[in-house]
């Protein structure tokens, strides 16, 4: 393209127009100016366009608006910052002429344009460094070489100042400084437009306020003369560079640098960001990357540091030459590189992010704002984070509920499966079907063929098995075992029984699992209602009747034709059932692989099977095999196969290394497991206790207290609170530990008050049992507290009274929450819990006259309610 | 309607952290111009502001809570020197009966002499405990022997790791493990070479009853800016989430039959380098499950693992939008905006919607 011709250029620079937001300039060996479109935008409406732009970014390209050649040794260049006014630059050139130039759009307005500001002295010297006024617009500072005893700071009022046309007689500029000096660099102050700060000499740094120059200037010593940059936001921030380092200056305190940032290679130009505080931008010789300086300062006298951080425009591996921050928009930058390609970047403010345990996920947009998403979000519900199906369930009571229950709350058709069969186990376990065994509640498949601990299956009877329909028998095994796996597979029919297999078989038929009852009849050796059900499915998916024609044509002769072609067709049926049921027919040997690695069939069907045409050996190895397999997948219907035995612990972790559904694996391990080994396995311990803290963390506490409930069902907590009198300092609970319940089923306990005989239930004590004291008063009411404990014991009711002092004690009740004691731990005061919430609901300090506690609101949590 | 809700901080300069408490109902935010600001969600789901008050000489680097059982305490660490521990007090109550919430200061932790740069309680069960790293290469861990005394917080141990110290994150043991399996992992951005290890655990020993360094990682050696370990969660391994030139999740497993040196296997389960050349943070969700990082690119992404392979499962702008080949806005209109809320577009459907 255009540029390319011009690879050879050594140096580029580039510039944002101060004045046009869109447009910026090039310079090098010629001036070129463009305007920044928007790719995005004009793609619809006019894409013809588009193509000729120079591509900047992927949403931004570049129009030329005009180039300007004629420019011969340009050194330095600025754009005329007066708002409204065309792009005019100030062109500083080597022999040190000052030019200005505006492409040619010179219009009335311009009256400068052609115009040039000559050198006074005949002399020609460079002009290093050019700057506009920020403020005076019409204020130009030029920085020159050394020539003899001149000035090397010249500032023309472009307004003002008798102008000269070229050849005219040369003007006198507004103000001068610097007597027989080199100028390299220099800056205007945005806040006070009338201080420069210069670099002179190679050497020094001063800042002269050109209304009075006489006046003592700032000065500093530094080799670091180049490119004097201020900041936009902090105006006394300096910064200045050579070699390898970039120096900052406090102007307030010019004498020693603030701080110097060494670089790893030469520096070839720093600029502060504009519209961020304390950011820097350098670009170092030979780099692809522009180095962003986080500058950090703190009120105290510790040094500044600089965050580092560099950002690479672009993606080629062309050296950067210049780059220009855009004076208002957010960080956005252009850079350009060696063979004048350019790029306009915007640098993205570090973006901190967090996830809160509610699910909401925020992240820091630009400076000043956050930006978040919840799981209320349709974008968070495409990720399927797995805590908020937990959280949904939980809801539910998901795991709380029984196990038929459980399995209608969750959407996973695997955990669905584990729930019935575990349903299943139950029903046929409690029914004595299968044999309990000892530590094992529910046995799974293995446990109940015996395969549990690398023991041998018990041996089984061969039987030769004739077709209900045809002629032919086949190899079955049988023994009372395998029965209990086909009940525990829920084939626990009677097979020989031909209206229990109908029942099943209808059943499975009413759920429209024609090809599954069909597999499962052809297994049970009927085959003619196998042809019946595939048949009334043919109703609904009409292929069904030529499998069932197929199928009529099966005979148990070895060398058929049937036998050889099904074989070889069978591998295109697309159900599994049918793959299985033909695989069946036609196997040739015992061993029914086929079958057996169907994974398409439900597992409880191949198990089935298993148990009924798989010799004692080929059996327990199949169940090894299936079992390690669904094992290391982490396949929680595994489950079938282990049940609550100790195998189970290391298919819930592998499923939950795979998953990260606690949910469902702590309440497996507390429902399945025997709880004595649950409360002291570390291992299921922890699951429930990770899964209590997610309840916690998501205020579900009255889920989380149903959930202890049941993993305490066994070992109730030990108590925590112990009441004691104040007098005596005896425990004034009637009931305060779990051994004295064990033993003394009835415990004798001291009548107190008459009172509480007279019809009422409530069993109050209102003193202490063991010196008769009075317990404290009730804040509020100014009764004597009266229950003890929550438990409260219940007289017999059938009045019979051993003896006038005591009452017999036996049963106990839960005590309504509002009667409990409760007090302040911080000033001691309480009284009736129902009493203190109602006060507190009101007030903010405790109910006790001159006490100044804010009891309520000491404890942070209260202000959180249950979910 | 899909929406990325957007707020304004109201913080004068860069927010460094976000951090939500353990309810994930309050959001405490810290930012280059000194100021903390507490944030509390109403039933609407809308953030109010709380509280707001400068905090440090210098930058907030780091914010974060204390399990609500030893109250709502706040640390936070500065570029100042310092870090500090805050607490919330009630004030006194207004006319309408609400209570006027302030944070005082507690306590200021002036161990360290340079920037503080990293600091973290510990899990509850090891009483309120606390670790700060910072821009010298030490890591401090700090307890209050008494959690109702909060200015009383001594200097327990000190490790010093040699190299400057960008990030910590301990490792989330759970409730039924004591302090002897305490671990911290600390990260360093020094990025003055890129052949020395950025990552370094430390661990209590029981037996000197010391906090050393025992392992550096030597596959991470570019600077590291963030890290954090997933919740546990019950798993079998640690998984620990790293932002350094890439994002990186490490699986630690621990190894039962060792009696010396680390007891943990290191491997690295993924390696992304989707967010360009730099990872600036990263965040686990609740479960340790889905992790959503942030980086040079502008976007935030979102990883997740099926079976034992990690692969993105969302990105999203920085601006909240989903990220489309031809986006209707530029760059320079959106700014200008900074508090409309900003549509992320139906999703009518999903096949159309642009995911990597």
């Amino acid at each position: 393209m255009y540029k390319t011709s011009k690879v050879e250029i050594p140096k580029l620079e580039v510039q944002w127009s101060p004045v046009h937001k869109s447009k910026f300039i090039t310079w090098g060996p010629d001036i070129r100016m463009y305007e920044v479109v928007n790719t995005t935008v004009s793609e619809g409406s006019k894409s013809s366009d588009t193509p000729k732009g120079l591509l900047l970014s992927s949403n931004t390209a570049a129009n030329l608006l005009a180039t300007s050649t004629n420019h011969r040794y340009v050194k330095c260049i600025d754009i005329y910052p007066k708002p409204d006014s065309e792009t005019m630059l100030a062109i500083g050139h080597a022999n040190g002429k000052v030019t200005f130039c505006t492409f040619g759009l010179a219009t009335v307005n311009n009256t400068l344009a052609g115009l040039e500001l000559g050198p006074i002295s005949r002399c020609s010297r460079q002009c290093n460094a050019i700057s506009w006024n920020p403020v005076n617009y019409n204020l130009l500072a030029c920085g020159l070489d050394k020539y003899r005893s001149d000035q090397c700071i010249q500032i023309w009022d472009v307004e003002k100042s008798p102008l000269i046309n070229t050849e005219l007689s040369p003007g006198k500029p507004f103000f001068e400084f610097g007597t027989g000096d080199t100028a390299h660099s220099l800056a205007w102050f945005n806040s006070s437009p009338h201080v420069l700060a210069f670099s002179c000499n190679g050497k020094t740094i001063r800042c002269i306020d050109i209304r009075d120059a006489s006046k003592s200037t700032n000065i500093t010593q530094t080799r670091a003369v180049y490119g004097i940059d201020i900041a936009v936001y902090n105006n006394n921030h300096i910064v200045s560079y050579c070699d390898n380092s970039i120096v900052l200056w406090d102007s307030r305190h010019l004498e020693k640098p603030v701080v110097t940032l060494t670089q790893s290679k030469s520096v070839l130009k720093v600029q502060w960001c504009p519209t961020r505080q304390n950011l820097l931008g350098s670009l170092q010789k030979d780099t692809m990357a522009i180095s962003l300086h986080d500058m950090q300062q703190s009120l105290e006298e510790a040094e500044p540091s600089a965050l580092e951080r560099t950002v690479h425009p672009g993606q080629g591996n062309i050296h950067l030459t210049s780059f220009s921050w855009h004076p208002t928009h957010e960080n956005r930058l252009l850079a350009i590189s060696q063979t004048g390609v350019l790029n306009d970047y915007c640098v993205f403010e570090r973006m901190t992010l967090n996830w809160s345990t509610t699910s909401n996920i925020a992240w820091t947009y630009g400076q000043h704002n956050l930006k978040f998403i919840s799981d209320k979000d349709l974008v968070y519900s495409s990720f399927e984070d797995v805590s908020t199906i937990i959280k949904m369930r939980a809801f539910s009571q998901y795991g709380i509920k029984d196990f038929a229950e459980n399995a209608k709350l969750v959407d996973d058709p695997i955990i669905k499966n584990v729930w019935s069969w575990l349903d299943l186990n139950r029903k046929v376990t409690r029914a004595g079907i299968v044999p309990m065994t000892p530590g094992v509640p529910f046995p799974g498949i293995k446990t109940v063929l015996g395969l549990d601990s690398g023991t041998f299956l018990a041996k089984s009877e061969l039987k030769h098995v004739q077709w209900i329909d045809i002629q032919g028998t086949v190899k079955t095994y049988k023994s009372s075992a395998r029965e209990y796996a086909l009940f525990l597979c829920d084939w626990g029919f009677d097979r020989n029984n031909t209206s229990h297999i109908s029942i099943v078989l209808k059943k499975l038929e009413n759920e429209n699992s024609y090809t599954r009852a069909a597999a499962i009849a052809i297994f049970n050796l009927r085959m003619r209602d196998a042809i019946e059900i595939l048949n009334k499915g043919a109703n609904q998916q009409p292929h069904l009747n030529m499998i069932a024609m197929a199928l009529s044509g099966y005979s148990t002769d070895k060398y058929s034709m049937w036998r050889e072609m099904c074989s070889i067709t069978k591998e295109k049926l697309n159900d599994p059932y049918l793959r299985a049921a033909f695989a069946f027919l036609t196997s040739e040997s015992e061993s029914h692989d086929a079958v057996l690695n169907e994974d398409g069939i439900r597992l409880e069907d191949r198990i089935a099977f298993a148990s009924i045409f798989l010799s004692d050996t080929n059996l327990s190895e199949y169940i090894n095999r299936i079992t390690n397999k669904l094992l290391n997948q982490g396949n929680l219907t595994a489950i079938f196969l282990t049940g609550s035995s100790p195998d189970l612990v290391p298919l819930l972790q592998r499923y939950l290394d795979s998953t990260g559904d606690i949910q469902t694996v702590s309440i497996l391990a507390l429902k399945i497991m025997p709880s004595e080994i649950v409360h002291e396995h570390p291992v299921m311990m922890n699951w429930i206790n990770s899964y209590r803290e997610i309840l916690n963390q998501w205020r579900m506490w009255n889920i989380r207290a149903k959930f202890d409930i049941s993993l305490k069902a066994v070992k109730p907590p030990p108590q925590n609170v112990f009441l004691s009198c104040n007098y005596c300092g005896k425990i004034i609970c009637p009931i305060t530990d779990e051994k004295d319940k064990d033993t003394e089923k009835e415990t004798k306990v001291p009548r107190t008050k008459d009172q509480n005989e007279n019809g009422s239930n409530n069993f109050k004590f209102t003193s202490c049992p063991n010196c008769q004291s009075p317990l404290p008063r009730c804040a509020l009411c100014l009764a004597h507290l009266g229950t003890a404990s929550a438990k409260v014991p219940t007289r017999k009711t059938s009045g019979k009274q051993t003896s006038n002092s005591s009452y017999v004690i036996t049963g106990q009740t839960i005590n309504s929450f509002s009667y409990w004691f409760s007090w302040c731990p911080t000033c001691n005061h309480g009284g009736h819990s129902n009493h203190i919430s109602d006060w507190f609901k009101n007030h903010l300090e405790c109910p006790v006259a001159d006490c100044v506690c804010r009891c309520y609101s000491l404890d942070s949590t209260s202000r959180y309610c249950s979910v | 309607m899909v929406e990325a809700h957007s707020i304004n901080a109201e913080h004068k300069d860069l927010i460094h952290d976000v951090a939500f408490d353990y309810y994930g109902e309050r959001m405490a935010t810290c930012s280059t111009d000194q100021f903390v600001k507490v944030w509390d969600q109403d039933e609407q789901g809308t953030w109010n502001l709380s509280a707001s008050w400068k905090a440090h000489c210098g930058s907030v680097w780091k914010v974060t809570w204390a399990h609500p059982e030893f109250g709502q305490i706040l640390a936070t660490c500065s570029f100042d020197r310092t870090a500090a521990i805050w607490e919330e007090i009630m004030g006194e109550s207004t006319e309408g009966g609400t209570l006027l919430r302030h944070w005082v200061r507690r306590a200021n932790l002036v161990d360290s002499r340079t920037s503080v740069t990293d600091v973290k309680f510990g899990p509850k069960s090891f009483g309120l405990i606390l670790a700060t790293c910072s821009a010298d290469g030490v890591m401090r861990i700090y307890e209050a022997p008494d959690s109702m005394n909060l200015a009383q917080w001594p200097l327990q141990h000190e490790v010093s790791l040699k190299t400057p110290s960008s990030c910590l994150t301990w490792n989330p043991l759970l409730s039924t493990f004591r302090m002897p399996n305490a671990m911290i992992a600390v990260g360093s951005d020094d990025n003055s070479n890129t052949t020395n290890s950025k990552l370094f655990i430390c661990e209590y020993n029981e037996v000197s009853r010391k906090w050393a360094k025992t392992e550096s990682i030597a596959s991470v050696t570019h600077p590291v800016h963030d890290m954090i370990f997933a919740p546990n969660m019950g798993r079998s391994f640690y998984l620990l989430a790293i932002a350094t030139n890439n994002i990186r999740i490490l699986k630690l497993k621990p190894i039962t039959d060792t009696t010396t040196g680390f007891p943990y296997t290191v491997e690295t389960a993924a390696e992304f380098n989707d967010h360009l050349c730099t990872v600036w943070r990263v965040a686990w969700n609740i479960t340790g499950t889905v992790l959503a990082s942030s980086g040079d690119d502008g976007c935030v992404r979102l990883w997740k693992a099926t079976i034992d392979t990690w692969k993105c499962v969302g990105v999203l702008k920085r601006d909240g939008k989903l990220p489309q080949p031809q986006s209707k806005s530029s760059q320079s209109t959106t700014q200008n905006n900074l508090t409309r809320f900003f549509k992320l577009g139906q999703i009518t459907h999903p096949s159309e919607v642009h995911w990597h």
